[in-house]
């Protein structure tokens, strides 16, 4: 009998200490950590900036405005802590209605997206705007739209859809920065080739070029500030192609439940990472993927 | 004695494997995306939406006045960006090429770009063969342009290269009636193969047809812009 409690007692205790470490490591992270990293400059949520103040010099207002708050601070306590909180006291709440909240979100996000846009025409180099309210997925250089390609399907993590507007527009309001990538198919697909000895050899040589078949394609695109990018093709993939999407998409798997067994262990979990999921045709996807470079930036519109 | 705890391990060892699964299976689903979407989702059930949210906006009218100025003056400055003249935009990975103007699209057709392939010399160097993606400019427009061959032409075909002056140097029929030169030996010309427009067959110039060669030559000026991704 006695041993019969004392079982039920460490049964108890071990569900118990499971469903802890669950909360504590499973569930919590989840509902508390956001996984919408704000941009390290935010300048949506502040009063709209000069557009090229980046080349004048005058994007400067909120760095000015953090100078002078530490210099108050520092010359003495005192002062900063005069009539401003009984001012805030004073001041009756404001509730503004669900339309004009809606508008003023929908027109800083347009704000965000342009001053993007407009910061990222000093480059270079091409970038990519991925544009989920008119589901297209443009290629720009120096300001100028080198190719629309149209997104067929796009699935996007409830982590980015279920935030306010104003989480969204403190992640979105600055281009991401491409970490790393994972693709079934090359940037570039080099053939090395020797020179032939004489003019009978080269002529030998095949005249008619055989066009190189593209694998079917699969990317994985992780970005700075916790943002996943995942491009598919619309076409069915069959055969090795399928095989080779398919052992990607495992190993991927693979290594995140490494990371979670890990975390799990250690009791230690970050916050998840928001994955966005397009489908394009395959030529565009292609094309999207050789023409971008290798530290891509990349505007989001949501 | 010994029954008696034989008995006991009898009873109760069935419960331990089910008590293990009922532990470690939500565990794994817990990790699954798909639960943390669902988190997301019954969380902002309770809360009306996830994360912090501020409270009302004074002057929220000033505000969206604002904010479509804001737009207004991007949008201006976006449109000044775009070329006034024509410029062309060339498609490496479909091999196709669009030349507009600043409000409209000229022509649409196939071109060829580079066959994406390394040459490797007698002596061991490796010349690469690709078409360079960038912004370029048309620095020179050329009528009956004629072409010198540099060494990799001769080696290709297994000759020798000749001096840098020597006549076989010098071809005139292989890059048709026009060439535009955008800048480090690269060029956009005509072909003696058209059948080979629409594939990666250059050693990195662009190469158009007749016709669509001639639409080119006459919209783009010189300074034109040309866009190769």
């Amino acid at each position: 009998m006695a041993r019969k409690y004392l079982f039920w007692t460490v049964t108890i205790l071990l569900v118990l200490l499971a469903s802890y470490v669950l909360t504590t490591v499973v569930i919590k992270p989840v509902v508390s950590k956001s996984p919408l990293y704000v941009a390290p400059v935010n300048n949506v949520a502040d009063s709209p900036a000069e557009p090229n103040a980046k080349k004048t010099g005058k994007d400067e207002g909120p760095v000015k405005k953090t100078e002078k708050t530490e210099k108050g601070t520092k010359k003495g306590a005192k002062k900063p802590e005069t009539k401003v909180p009984a001012k805030t006291e004073n001041l009756e709440p404001v509730v503004n209605s669900k339309e004009d909240l809606q508008t003023l979100y929908e027109l800083k996000k347009q704000e965000s997206l342009l001053k993007s846009r407009y910061s990222l025409s000093d480059e270079d180099s091409c970038y990519l705007i991925l544009d989920l309210v008119q589901k297209v997925a443009r290629l720009e250089m120096k300001g100028i739209p080198l190719q629309d390609c149209e997104i067929k399907n796009i699935i996007v993590s409830n982590s980015i859809l279920k935030y306010h507007d104003e989480n969204l527009l403190k992640w979105i309001s600055q281009p991401f920065v491409l970490k790393n990538v994972v693709s079934t198919i090359e940037r570039v697909q080099f053939l090395v080739k020797n020179a032939p000895k004489d003019t009978i050899e080269a002529n030998k040589a095949d005249a008619i070029p055989v066009p190189r078949r593209t694998e079917d394609v699969f990317i994985l695109m992780n970005f700075e500030r916790n943002l996943q990018l995942v491009i598919q093709q619309s076409e069915l993939s069959e055969g090795a192609d399928k095989a080779r999407i398919d052992s990607i998409k495992q190993s991927l798997f693979k290594k995140e439940t490494d990371k979670s067994i890990k975390a799990l262990v250690n009791l230690k979990r970050e916050a998840i990472v928001p994955q966005i999921s397009i489908t394009l045709s395959k030529a565009d996807a292609i094309t999207l993927y050789r023409a971008l470079p290798q530290r891509l930036k990349m505007v989001l519109r949501l | 004695m010994e029954t008696e705890e034989k008995g006991w391990f009898r009873k109760y060892f069935p419960w331990i494997i089910p008590i293990l699964l009922i532990g470690w299976i939500p565990t794994m689903i817990l990790y699954t995306p798909a639960y943390q979407n669902a988190t997301y989702t019954v969380k902002s059930w309770f809360n009306g939406g996830l994360g912090e949210k501020t409270g009302g906006i004074r002057n929220i009218d000033r505000q969206i006045q604002s904010s479509k100025a804001t737009i207004a003056s991007l949008q201006s400055k976006l449109e000044d960006l775009m070329p006034e003249k024509a410029y062309i935009l060339i498609n490496t990975a479909t091999n196709r090429f669009v030349l507009r103007n600043a409000k409209d699209t000229i022509r649409t057709g196939i071109c060829s770009t580079g066959k994406d392939e390394i040459l490797i010399y007698p002596n061991g160097t490796r010349k690469p063969f690709k078409t360079p993606k960038g912004m370029f400019v048309v620095q020179l427009k050329r009528k009956d342009p004629v072409w010198t061959k540099p060494d990799w032409a001769f080696i290709e075909e297994g000759l020798k290269p000749p001096s840098a002056r020597a006549a076989e140097r010098y071809d005139d029929s292989t890059l048709g009636s026009y060439a535009l030169n955008i800048g480090d030996g690269y060029m956009i010309h005509g072909t003696l193969y058209q059948r080979f427009l629409g594939l990666p067959v250059t050693h990195g110039c662009v190469r158009l047809g007749d016709a669509d060669l001639e639409a080119v030559f006459n919209n783009l000026e010189k300074g034109a812009k040309v866009f190769i991704y």
